[in-house]
């Protein structure tokens, strides 16, 4: 589903990443992992389209991911930030609607909040919620665009026990489902035995 | 309610002024009656009137676009430059004679100077890529003082009676619109509502961040460019016409996030009206408190609209998330 081919990235003149190749299939989960500022979330980044790329290519479905517009890669890809930026007091619900610019229906936003388990926050103001609650609402963001390729900035740290395996179920039955997934992960290689692929050296 | 008290308002602010007028009602009714009160009132105070609704729902709306375009509730037109830059491209036109204060082609041109320096204040501001809020205002501020202060020389060093004074371009005043005004003023103003409550609801995205705005298939840059072109026509229409008013922009937009919440098209629209409802007040005052002399309207958006913001957002809790 998606391949890199070589790939170096630089954050200012600093190079964080260079010439690293790596092959996600679809149904699997892929974690990076690495110590801190190793550069796993710009590795997410530029998996994810979202920075350009000193050298090297970036594959999604076949085709290179500069060349996609905004909107189409909207619906290939979804992505979870580490820390998700929610500016406004709109309700959790009313986050959910703003998928529907990359295809979400109204079906797929209450299945995303089924599977996070967010019924109660749904009415709630997302300026209110605590760290994890919003990095919940921000999975179930991502969920209900029901994309092919899920990326997540470890989206565990700020989860209690139960959100933590109900999080880890739900990425299993989306990869089952058929789904490419990768994430940054912040915990030992010894506790991603759920993960079909671990990256640690680029 | 809303609507209502802004009607009351109206019909106020027809029957008070510097001159008594008697027999209202029917002056009201005869618009081409030969008596001196139709006069005043068709002439003079209903234009006057039509103005600060038209400004004020005009300034409104763009502090909805400024907050909402750079995602910082700090944001509006006289804070991004906007507003000063306006009024430098009047002043220039006006000197060079190429436009008329009120005229179609001032407001183009007083378009296109907000636009431009609102544009610059942003491009200053994330030079570095550090996007931080407090830089945009900063820099904001400091681009607003530094063109205004070049509006003040200019308008004193030529005496000229149609470049209008500093306190004009500083604090605004309704007292020299006349009717042929109107037609433009309203083209330009509906022109940029019209923008602003197509793009409304990408503006809604934007809150998320322009990282999460893109992911979720919409343009960020595009989005802002698009509003900020929509605030450019309506502060070009405003200032051209009245100078700067300032704090209008700041205050409506938060008062009406209290009522509608954060969304943009209903934000959009209770801007207008807020606007509208407080310049009219802020008009009627203006013109009366001292008659026959004239107090600038700008003093009394900031009278009114300032305590009225800081016990709303004081007593309940604001629409802006708090870190």
């Amino acid at each position: 589903m998606i391949s890199i081919n070589s790939i170096s990235v630089s954050r200012g003149d600093n190079p964080v990443i260079k010439g690293f190749s790596a092959e996600f299939k679809a149904g699997t989960i892929t974690a990076i992992i690495g110590p801190n500022g190793c550069g796993k979330s710009t590795l997410l980044a530029a998996i994810a389209g979202d920075l350009p790329l000193a050298n090297g290519i970036v594959k999604v479905a076949e085709k290179e991911i500069q060349n996609y517009s905004i909107s189409d890669l909207a619906r290939l890809r979804s992505v979870v930030l580490q820390q998700p930026l929610f500016n406004l007091a709109f309700t959790v619900q009313e986050v959910l609607a703003m998928a529907r610019s990359a295809g979400s229906t109204l079906a797929s936003e209450n299945a995303a909040i089924a599977k996070l388990a967010i019924n109660d926050l749904v009415d709630r103001k997302v300026t209110q919620l605590s760290g994890g609650e919003k990095q919940r609402v921000a999975i179930a963001l991502a969920i209900a665009v029901d994309a092919p390729v899920l990326l997540l900035d470890e989206p565990l740290a700020a989860q209690d026990v139960e959100s933590t395996k109900r999080i880890i179920e739900l990425l299993k039955a989306e990869a089952k489902a058929g789904k490419t997934i990768i994430l940054v992960a912040h915990v030992p290689e010894s506790e991603l035995n759920w993960c079909d692929q671990i990256i640690k050296d680029f | 309610m809303n609507v209502a008290f802004l009607f009351a308002m109206v019909v106020l602010s027809f029957s008070v002024g510097a001159a008594q007028i008697d027999g209202l009602v029917s002056a009201l009714f005869n618009p081409g009656a030969n008596t001196s009160a139709a006069e005043i009132l068709w002439q003079i105070r209903i234009p006057r009137v039509i103005t600060a609704l038209i400004v004020g729902a005009a300034l409104g709306v763009a502090g909805a676009l400024a907050q909402g375009a750079t995602n910082n509730p700090l944001a509006e037109p006289a804070i991004l430059g906007t507003s000063a830059g306006a009024a430098l491209a009047v002043v220039i036109g006006v000197l060079a004679n190429i436009v008329v204060i009120g005229s179609f082609a001032a407001m183009v041109i007083a378009a296109i100077g907000a636009l431009l320096v609102t544009l610059l204040t942003l491009r200053f501001a994330t030079l570095d890529r550090s996007v931080s809020p407090l830089n945009l205002v900063i820099i904001g501020l400091a681009f607003s003082a530094t063109i205004s202060a070049i509006v003040g020389i200019l308008t004193t060093a030529i005496s000229r009676s149609d470049a209008r004074s500093i306190s004009f371009w500083s604090f605004g005043s309704l007292a020299l619109t006349n009717s042929s005004d109107l037609l433009p003023l309203l083209i330009f103003t509906v022109t940029g509502i019209v923008i602003a409550l197509w793009i409304a609801p990408r503006l809604d995205l934007l809150s998320l961040g322009d990282a999460t705005a893109k992911h979720l298939g919409i343009d960020p840059r595009k989005v802002r460019r698009i509003a900020l072109i929509a605030l450019a026509i309506l502060i070009g229409a405003a200032v051209s016409t009245v100078g700067t008013i300032s704090f209008l922009g700041l205050a409506a937009p938060h008062i009406a996030r209290l009522v509608v919440g954060p969304k943009h098209r209903p934000l959009i629209v209770q801007s207008a009206l807020l606007g509208a409802t407080i310049l009219l007040v802020a008009d009627t005052l203006a013109r009366t408190i001292a008659a026959p002399n004239e107090l600038n309207v700008g003093l009394f958006t900031a009278l009114i609209g300032a305590p009225i913001l800081a016990l709303l957002v004081r007593n309940r809790q604001s629409s802006w998330s708090q870190s």
